[in-house]
């Protein structure tokens, strides 16, 4: 449905997009996910002609989006965009918003247009919504009258820029539950996000984009568990990853605390978990590692699919295994990291030792 | 952490709220040392107590020993997680506790 | 709503019903004094008229308002006078003049209403006789015969007819007919016969034609037939040209150029002012013993005399200010000023008298004295005298020697000589008990010369005569004056010396109280208002340079300025003064002209020919009485007959187009809606001269100068006067009025009428106002006008200027930069220009020369203003609305257009519209200044109405009240539209849509 072939774009002479090449087919969901600043709103962007490409060709259903002859409008019509800022047209109402484009472009009468448009903002869960006003609507439900405002015109793809960015989280979820219905429904889409959770349910496909095009190109299941490539990897391992230097003569131990906490909330981890990762880090940190050492570089990886929590403690030392050691004073320590880690793995090269283990 | 003493002629209650780590431990040190003069039997009451650490463990254990001289310790209303801690380092048997 | 904006109308109107001014206005009496003719112009006037002479065209013409009786009989006319029956009767000067020299109680008033050219008639056919007429008349103006003849008959009173030469052999007889009952002019004589100056006329006539005279008298109305049917060759009676007269008979060039003057009763006559006029009152010193006390009395009225018994103590009281002037005899009041150089003499004598010395009666020292006395003049020896004696320089004045004659032995008598023993420097005594001074040696010459021995005795001046007549003087003197009185008793030789009494007074008390000076110093420091742009600048600064000048724009408000006591005075024209003065009694004219000058008309220095048809028909006018008439007209006290003919815009040689200062009463103004004046008469008889139609236009005075030298008016008009600066910009015509400046000030106490109440006066002047704006003259019917002048001007430039704001928005918007940088530019200057000069620039430089409409010029200028403020606060409004939108709207698939309309347009307006209603209502009000390109708006109208009824307060306050209504108007419909556009105001409406289908 959408071709496109050595897409480049330059702000500035900043290159943000230098060689993308994508095919898009109906019926499917592609995730786009990645750094920040690599260009993923501004490829999105520029299917629609919000940003005129520098180079390269864009086709939709056989048709060259950038020849001068082409109506831009008219393509536009056929693909909607709904925006990480939800843009609703403050001067009117919810349900005006989502009959504008109908009326004026399809030119449907008033009153199909509303029945329509009561309709679709019934699906998205706002008919009771239709005559406010978007100032006086929460964030998570100008987006859903966004995204009524976007099918009420029929689109044959929409483009999402980062539709949850902007919310608070306790209304992400309504959103994503939206996307997720039209998903099922069969339309095309395009996501750009950072819902890593969220794109593996809902896509057929993700695009992974760095260096300014699409790194890597697979399934949820290829790009998520499997990344071939080394960027992707990175990507993938980094956001699940919480590293920490413990310094012992400055270790604030709150602030430890806190930070662990928010990467385990994010990731999903119960609250016993994470009490436990707290304590086997305490028992470590505290009492096994930091009376010899004086730095520790501590890393935890959360692993998305089976949410396996992996520690990894790096210092400097010429000793051996501590948990090994059978002194008294770090037995009680020894005994509960013992118990609540399983997999525990010394390796030491030259004076650096590290030691791994995995939560029980 | 929070520490509610509540006596009832020789019996002390104490309730601990919240973490006893590495941080909240010396405090607990210091008002065991107080507060448990003249006590018979010392009672703490675990049941809000989400966290224990090797540091939590050894106060316990000298508050036991010093109530020893003076009388008795028990703890009551482990939770599992803290159960599952005594019960790994052997404190189970070490000190008395009841549900 | 209704209540409140009830007490807000309640407050505005108590406000203004506590500010209304006041204004009253009574018919006055006949005045006692009669201080010019103009005076006379009123119903309450009687005028008697010489039936059929000239001066009753002139008198009809000229006090049409008066009450005009006829008079057949000019003694009667002159009884009439004199009994009051009427205040003043109409005729020629030469004979008024002789009335005046012949009856004591009649006398001619000064100013003159018209010239009189008496001319000579003759039959239609004699055309040839009349040529030669002419040639005679051309020769004995000439020849200076004329100027003798008048000299002889009409200024003096030697009215003998001289010997005129018959001619011998005459070759024609010449029939001519007079009256003979104009005194001098034709009348009969003591002897029965006819005579006058007339006569004499025909006589020398007869003899230049060398024909025989016949000369027939009858009464006037028979002449004129008379003359037509050919009875008569010529008509010599007083006769002037009429137009009627004219088709049937021939007249003559003028031989008699006279005036037609007001004849009243002397007591009318207002007082002649003189130096002496100060002194009123006041406490003057005379010498014990003397007349000079009478002398001050018959010139001075209300004298305080204070006597003292000698010079010294008497210029002690002067210099101490006891009394303000001494009485003194000339000689000794001119040593004393020479002595004393604080002190001068006042010009002005009480008496002029002769010095003589008194002999008895019957004496034959008379004769022989009065012989040496000539001789001595004639040689020069008094006047020798006079200056040794008469100079205070020398102090040690000595009798000199005689020693001329070497035979004198004395022995012809003595000639005792008594003197007066303290006039110095007539006949004093030295410190040695020296008879001395000019009086004593005048006696020592006579004596000398008689061959006698002189013996002067020092006496008091009273006793002087009982000396001589007590036979123990021989010759008396002392500065004695030669009087009647006196010649009853002695005899007097001739005189010696003219002296005279006049008034001895302190420099300093002179200075404060004569004329320009007096001016200077009594304005020192005042306040006095001056237009802006006038001439009067310099004159303040050349003549009264300690005054404090305020600058006004407007005429009106240096009147209203002067009335509230916020100014002492104001410089004006002497015409304006004169009505301003005559119809508010609370301004008068202050002391004598400062200047004189000349107002004329003004062009630009390229318009030649126009120019030259100004001072023709200027020359024309002058000649026939129409200026002089024109100006009784204006500048007299009678409202009604202030008005023009109508004259058409246009005429078949183009139109004239005039610039006037709407409010300079009497030469440019606006009555009953219309321009008039002084000068629109003149432009209408120039209109019609050259077949050209008329177009007025208005500015302020400032403004009137450049209008004229940019090319927007051919001629500019308003009493402007002549000054050497303007000169150098603007042509002038030939002066029509010679004016000067004077000042205006109030006079004291103003008169409060009514005795009823606070409030009752109050609602009669709140009434008076309310008339005088908006009833009078039907001046609602301008106040109309101006109010649409300004509701047009306004609304079409905020709907233009929104127009033409959006095109700048656009292109200031416009992401080219040839487009987007002339839009910065353009709003920029703009803004950062005063409107009054953007709407100057259009009118005079980009519109200098095309003639443009000056409505649409201010309607294009204020667009241009209110577009740049436009253009900002719409892009303004625009970038306001929310670029995310824009991008939904694009992504949506609508054009530029579409979102523009539906998406930015709704927003941006609702940004837009409160701050479009303040700069709608302040262009309002920027309005207001079109007065200055000659558009009657609002704020105009009201400076015309004002400067009519002289009211601050109810034109101004009415007029701000217009504009409120105006803006409130407009802010209200800009309100209801706010309120529309408001997105909430439509779910309203939606919802009981929805709910009805």
């Amino acid at each position: 449905m959408i071709s496109v072939k050595h897409l480049a774009k330059s702000f500035d002479g900043l290159a943000v997009l230098s060689d993308v090449n994508a095919e898009i087919n109906a019926g499917e969901v592609i995730s786009v996910i990645g750094p920040s600043g690599t260009g993923k709103s501004t490829f999105l962007r520029c299917l629609n002609l919000l940003e005129r490409p520098s180079a390269g060709e864009i086709r939709i259903d056989g048709i060259d989006v950038l020849a001068p002859d082409t109506d831009v409008r008219l393509l536009r019509q056929k693909m909607g965009m709904v925006f990480q800022s939800f843009n609703l047209f403050s001067h009117l109402m919810v349900i005006e918003n989502v009959i504008l484009g109908p009326m004026h472009l399809l030119h449907l009468d008033r009153k199909t247009a509303v029945a329509r448009g009561m309709e679709l903002l019934d699906s998205v869960g706002l008919a009771a919504k239709a005559h406010a006003f978007p100032d006086e609507l929460s964030g998570g439900q100008k987006q859903r009258v966004a995204i009524a405002r976007t099918l009420a015109m029929k689109p044959e793809i929409v483009l999402f820029d980062e539709p949850t960015s902007a919310l608070d989280p306790t209304m992400v979820s309504e959103v994503l539950a939206v996307i997720r219905k039209l998903a099922s429904q069969g339309m095309t889409m395009m996501i750009v996000t950072h819902e890593m959770r969220f794109a593996r349910d809902v896509s057929s496909r993700i695009f992974y984009m760095d260096d300014g095009t699409i790194y890597e190109d697979g399934s949820p299941e290829q790009i998520f568990n499997h990344p071939k490539r080394e960027k992707t990897r990175a990507f993938i391992h980094k956001i699940s990853l919480f590293e920490y230097l413990v310094r012992r003569d400055d270790f604030d131990i709150y602030q430890f605390n806190a930070e662990l906490e928010a990467f385990s909330i994010k990731h999903l981890l119960n609250q016993q978990s994470i009490l436990n990762t707290q304590l086997i880090c305490e028992e470590m940190l505290c009492n096994i590692l930091l009376p010899s050492t004086t730095m520790v570089n501590l890393s935890i990886a959360c692993s998305e699919e089976n949410g396996q929590v992996d520690l990894s403690f790096n210092y400097q030392s010429g000793e051996g295994n501590p948990l090994a050691n059978d002194d008294d004073d770090t037995m009680l320590s020894r005994t509960i990291v013992s118990n609540l880690t399983r997999e525990q793995h010394f390796n030491r090269e030259h004076n650096r030792a590290t030691l791994k283990m995995t939560l029980r | 952490m929070n520490i509610t003493k509540t006596l009832n002629d020789k019996e002390l209650v104490i309730t601990l709220d919240g973490r006893l780590d590495t941080t909240t431990a010396p405090v607990l040190e210091t008002e065991m040392q107080s507060a448990c003069e003249g006590v018979e039997s010392l009672v703490l009451d675990l049941k809000d107590l989400v966290y224990i650490s090797s540091a939590g463990l050894r106060v316990i254990l000298s508050t036991q020993k010093r109530m020893a001289k003076q009388g008795s310790m028990k703890i009551v209303h482990v939770t599992k997680a803290v159960m599952d801690i005594f019960t790994m380092t052997g404190f189970a048997s070490i000190i008395r506790i009841e549900a | 709503m209704c209540r409140r904006y009830l007490s807000a109308l309640a407050a505005t109107a108590t406000l203004i019903f506590c500010f209304s001014g006041c204004s009253g206005e009574k018919p006055p009496p006949p005045a006692k004094i009669i201080s010019n003719t103009a005076l006379l112009n009123a119903p309450q006037y009687r005028i008697g008229l010489p039936e059929g002479a000239a001066a009753m065209t002139a008198g009809e013409k000229y006090f049409p308002q008066a009450k005009l009786l006829y008079f057949n009989s000019l003694s009667d006319a002159y009884t009439a006078v004199s009994t009051g029956k009427i205040d003043a009767f109409i005729f020629d000067r030469h004979s008024l003049e002789y009335v005046q020299a012949t009856r004591d109680d009649l006398a001619v008033l000064d100013e003159k209403i018209a010239d009189e050219h008496i001319v000579i008639g003759a039959p239609p056919t004699h055309r040839d006789l009349m040529d030669e007429v002419n040639r005679f008349i051309a020769q004995y103006r000439q020849d200076g015969t004329y100027a003798d003849m008048y000299e002889r008959w009409l200024k003096g009173t030697n009215t003998t007819l001289p010997d005129i030469a018959e001619p011998q052999q005459p070759t024609r007889t010449l029939r001519v007919g007079t009256e003979g009952l104009n005194e001098p002019m034709n009348y009969y004589g003591a002897n029965g016969q006819l005579t006058g100056f007339d006569i004499e006329f025909i006589r020398r006539l007869a003899l230049f034609l060398n024909a025989r005279l016949e000369v027939s008298a009858m009464t006037f109305p028979a002449l004129i037939p008379a003359a037509e049917s050919g009875k008569i060759d010529l008509l010599i009676a007083n006769l002037n040209y009429t137009p009627e007269r004219g088709l049937k008979m021939l007249f003559s060039d003028t031989y008699v150029d006279s005036e037609i003057v007001a004849l009243v009763r002397k007591d009318r006559l207002p007082p002649k002012r003189s130096p002496l006029d100060r002194f009123h009152g006041q406490k003057i010193a005379s010498l014990a013993g003397t007349v000079f006390d009478l002398h001050i009395d018959r010139k001075i009225a209300n004298v305080q005399h204070q006597y003292y018994q000698d010079m010294s103590s008497m210029i002690t009281a002067l210099q101490t200010g006891k009394v303000v002037a001494v009485g003194v005899d000339e000689p000794i009041g001119r040593l004393a000023v020479s002595r004393f150089p604080e002190l001068s003499l006042v010009p002005v004598p009480l008496s002029i008298d002769e010095y003589g010395f008194a002999i008895a009666k019957g004496s034959p020292l008379t004769a022989k004295a009065s012989g040496v006395v000539r001789k001595l003049r004639a040689d020069g020896t008094l006047k020798a005298m006079a200056e040794r004696w008469f100079n205070a320089q020398d102090t040690n004045k000595a009798m000199p020697q005689f020693t001329h004659r070497p035979d004198f032995d004395g022995s012809a008598g003595v000639l005792r000589f008594h003197h007066d023993n303290v006039n110095e420097p007539m006949s004093y005594v030295g410190p040695d008990g020296v008879s001395l001074g000019f009086d004593v040696e005048l006696a020592a010459h006579i004596a000398y010369e008689l061959n006698m021995v002189f013996q002067p005795t020092p006496s008091g001046f009273g006793s002087l005569l009982e000396s001589l007549m007590a036979g123990k003087a021989d010759m008396v003197g002392g500065a004695m004056s030669i009087t009647p009185e006196r010649q009853k008793n002695v005899d007097f030789i001739e005189g010696y010396y003219t002296g005279g009494i006049y008034l001895l007074e302190r420099t300093d008390h002179a200075a404060v109280s004569t004329s320009n000076n007096t001016a200077a110093t009594a304005f020192a420091g005042k306040l006095i208002g001056i237009m802006t742009g006038s001439s009067y600048d310099k004159i303040q600064k050349d003549e009264l340079p300690n005054a404090i000048p305020q600058y006004f724009n407007a005429a009106t408000d240096m009147f209203i300025a002067l009335a509230q006591g916020k100014l002492d005075g104001i410089l004006l024209d002497e015409p304006i003064a004169r009505i301003y003065s005559a119809q508010k009694p609370n301004f008068a004219i202050w002391g004598d002209p400062i200047v004189g000058c000349s107002y004329a008309m003004v062009l630009s220095q390229k318009q030649d020919d126009l120019c030259s048809a100004i001072n023709q028909l200027l020359a024309e006018l002058r000649q026939n009485g129409t200026l002089d008439q024109l100006a009784s007209k204006w500048l007299g006290a009678n409202e009604k007959e202030k008005v023009v003919d109508d004259f058409p815009a246009t005429g078949p040689n183009g139109t004239l187009r005039i610039v006037m200062d709407p409010v300079l009463e009497p030469f440019s103004y606006i009555k009953d809606g219309r321009p008039v004046g002084y000068d629109i008469e003149i432009i209408i008889r120039l209109a019609k001269k050259m077949g050209m139609g008329i177009e007025v236009m208005t500015v302020d005075f400032p403004a009137l100068i450049p209008a004229v030298v940019s090319g927007k008016a051919d001629i500019g008009i308003g009493g402007i006067t002549v000054t050497d600066e303007r000169k150098k910009n603007v042509l002038f015509s030939d002066s029509y009025y010679e004016g000067g400046v004077v000042l205006l000030a109030t006079t004291e106490g103003i008169a409060d009428a009514d005795d009823d109440g606070w409030l009752t006066r109050r609602a009669q002047k709140l009434l008076k106002s309310f008339r005088g704006t908006f009833v009078t003259e039907n001046r609602w019917r301008l106040v109309l006008r101006g109010l649409s002048v300004t509701i047009v001007i306004a609304v079409c430039s905020i709907l233009l200027g929104t127009l033409m704001g959006f095109g700048v928005c656009w292109l200031r918007r416009s992401a080219h930069p040839l487009l987007a940088g002339p839009a910065k530019l353009y709003i920029r200057t703009v803004q950062g220009t005063p409107i009054l000069v953007i709407l100057m620039i259009i009118y005079y430089v980009i519109f200098g020369s095309v003639n443009v409409n000056a409505i649409a010029v201010a309607i294009f200028a204020f667009a241009v203003n209110f577009s740049a403020y436009c253009s900002e606060m719409f892009r303004t409004g625009i970038d306001a609305v929310d670029r995310g939108q824009l991008e939904a709207a694009d992504a949506i698939g609508f054009s530029r257009w579409q979102s523009f309309r539906l998406i930015v347009i709704p927003q941006a307006a609702r940004h837009v519209l409160p701050v479009y209603r303040g700069e709608a209502i302040a262009n309002i009000k920027m309005t207001s200044i079109v007065g200055y390109i000659a558009i009657q708006d609002l704020t105009k109208v009201s400076d015309i109405i004002r400067s009519r009824t002289y009211e601050a307060f109810f034109p101004l306050i009415a007029t701000a009240i217009l504009y409120f209504l105006l803006a409130y108007a407009v802010a209200a419909l800009l309100a209801f539209l706010e309120r529309r556009l408001q997105p909430q105001a439509r779910r309203r409406a939606l919802t009981q849509m929805e709910a009805q289908s």
